[in-house]
């Protein structure tokens, strides 16, 4: 490159900016007059492309070029978190594998110590398996479940007597640490009387009654009528102290109300020998007794004047108990047997003999409810 | 130069774009979609292909974007000139491709653009003007580039050099020679 060559390079730069500043070709020329010649014809052409309208992007090339892109940054920016993804799980990998690698290196012996160490201590497992197996959780569950059956039929009186006696038993199987088997035979032998629940109240009063422990015993809970039952006048054959039962009866809810012990010894001596309250006193259940006295109410149920009063009150829960009939039945028909003659409909009250106390008060029909259960029972053993 | 961002605004409009900004991808196609087909058209001289290379242009350029390294002394200036690369690494491939398919196909040889001469369409626009678009595709790479940053972008001669990334000796030489080829070039002889 000549120097001359550079200079007219200079020159047409100058003469370049002084055209874009509004100088004229003449007046540029002019400036250099040895490179005139040279630069005219350039000059003239720059002048031309710079007039020149140069093209621009059309509105609907703007637009496609647009998504296109938006497009493209999207596609990437999905495969970007799926790449980060995969890689960031092969890390996490990688690191954990590390860190296993780590600690396997640290303590290399570690595999063999744990290799030897159930034969180093041999005695320690069966020693284990003998400690554990005598005080198995099993025998508990199935107690509290027995227990759970016999509490449904709380409704009626005597099922919660059974519930008291049951659950007694049920610790005495947990602390003796029985098998599971022998504690839920046992507890099904002990539960299978309960259900038929009026029936079974009967024989226990009476199996009490004869030993004459109804005042010693302590009440297994306070749930069972605590006042007749330690009341000091048991007295047991002849006397139809317990009367009270009879208001009971209407209220579909007898044993639920503490009854005050009322020593009524100025009462009338009904036929009924044993008083009310068998179940506190109760003793241990002996389930084939029980289901007799059941049977024979049902048959004696329909008196031509007395309503039963098995209706709506009571919720009788026949679960538990095997044909078991409503208590109200039950105690009226061992009030056959006691008195051998059927409630006399004399006052008038047997219209309202299910509901109505006062009357019940005045007329032994109705009370012996509760105490005719017990000289049934007595009477079938 | 016409850019309307200044260099700090350039920078943070990188990082933006790089860091996954769809918005910063947005604000650089309305920067830059205009000046690349330009660019394309003048050395193309074919609008429709032109548009679809631009497009091409910008999609690419989310692409290596990530990797572009932003210089923070001339970031205006750098990134332009990259952009430009990008688009002419894109027509190189299209001319690539373009001269495989006319071996492919021997009639395509009568439809050369050179076969359009006429003296009568220098008046018209330069999208109209076909010679002068054609003349300016004859040229040299370098030469192409000073002419349409001199004169389609209105560029001074320090900021063509900084675009570049010559001196501005080199550039003034540049414009001279691509100015006597391009006179040679439209002349009737």
């Amino acid at each position: 490159m000549s120097r001359s060559e550079f200079n007219i390079e200079d020159a047409l730069a100058a003469c370049l900016e002084g055209l874009a500043d509004g100088q004229s070709l003449e007046e540029c020329l002019a400036r250099y007059p040895q490179y005139a010649g040279e630069l005219a014809p350039a000059l003239v052409l720059a002048t031309r492309l710079r007039a020149e309208t140069w093209p621009v992007l059309s509105t609907g090339a703007r637009f496609r070029g647009r998504e296109r892109m938006i497009a493209a940054f999207e596609s990437r920016q999905m495969a970007g978190a799926w790449w980060r993804s995969v890689w960031g799980q092969v890390g996490l990998v990688l690191v954990m594998l590390v860190f296993v690698a780590g600690v396997w290196l640290a303590f290399p012996g570690r595999q063999l110590r744990m290799h030897n160490r159930p034969a180093s201590v041999p005695g320690l497992i069966p020693a284990a398996a003998q400690s554990a197996t005598p005080i198995p959780p099993a025998p508990t569950t199935q107690a509290s479940v027995t227990l759970t059956s016999t509490l449904t039929p709380t409704a009626t009186s005597t099922p919660v007597g059974k519930v008291v006696r049951i659950s007694p038993i049920a610790r005495t199987l947990t602390g003796l640490s029985l098998s599971a088997q022998s504690a839920s035979a046992d507890l099904t032998r002990t539960a299978t009387p309960t259900p038929p629940a009026t029936p079974s109240a009967v024989p226990e009063a009476a199996l009490e009654e004869p030993a004459g422990n109804a005042t010693s015993r302590p009440p297994d809970d306070g749930n069972c009528e605590p006042g007749p039952a330690r009341s000091p006048e048991p007295t047991r054959d002849a006397e139809p102290t317990r009367v009270e039962p009879t208001r009971e009866i209407p209220t579909s809810e007898p044993r639920e109300t503490p009854r005050p012990p009322r020593p009524t010894a100025e009462r009338e001596p009904t036929s009924v020998s044993e008083t009310a309250e068998p179940h506190e006193t109760a003793a241990p259940p002996e389930p084939t007794d029980d289901v007799e006295p059941t049977r024979q109410p049902a048959t004696n149920e329909p008196r031509p004047g007395i309503p039963t009063p098995r209706p709506t009150a009571r919720p009788e829960p026949t679960d538990t108990a095997t044909g078991a009939t409503p208590e109200a039945e039950t105690r009226q028909t061992p009030e056959s047997h006691a008195t051998g003659a059927p409630p006399e409909p004399t006052s008038g009250s047997e219209h309202s003999w299910p509901q109505a106390t006062p009357e019940a008060e005045d007329h032994s029909p109705p009370e012996p409810h509760e105490t005719d259960t017990s000289s049934a029972g007595a009477q079938h053993r | 130069m016409q850019d309307v961002c200044t260099d700090a605004q350039m920078i943070a409009l990188l990082e933006q774009a790089k860091s996954g900004d769809s918005a910063a991808y947005d604000r650089l196609y309305s920067l830059y979609a205009d000046k690349i087909f330009r660019y394309l058209f003048a050395r193309l001289g074919q609008r429709e292909i032109a548009e679809d290379l631009t497009a091409d242009v910008f999609v690419r350029l989310i692409r290596v974007l990530p990797s572009y390294r932003v210089v923070s002394a001339r970031p205006v200036a750098s990134f332009s000139a990259w952009l430009y690369r990008v688009a002419a690494n894109l027509l190189t491939d299209h001319y690539r491709r373009q001269r495989h398919r006319q071996h492919l196909d021997i009639d395509d040889h009568a439809e050369s653009p050179s076969d359009d001469h006429s003296p009568d369409v220098r008046a018209l626009t330069l999208e109209q003007d076909r010679s002068l678009a054609e003349a300016i595709g004859r040229l040299a790479e370098e030469q192409q580039m000073v002419v349409i940053y001199r004169f389609a972008e209105q560029c001074s001669v320090q900021e063509v050099a900084d675009l570049m990334g010559k001196t501005a000796g080199a550039v003034k030489a540049l414009q001279f020679r691509a100015l006597a080829n391009l006179r040679r070039i439209l002349s009737p002889e």
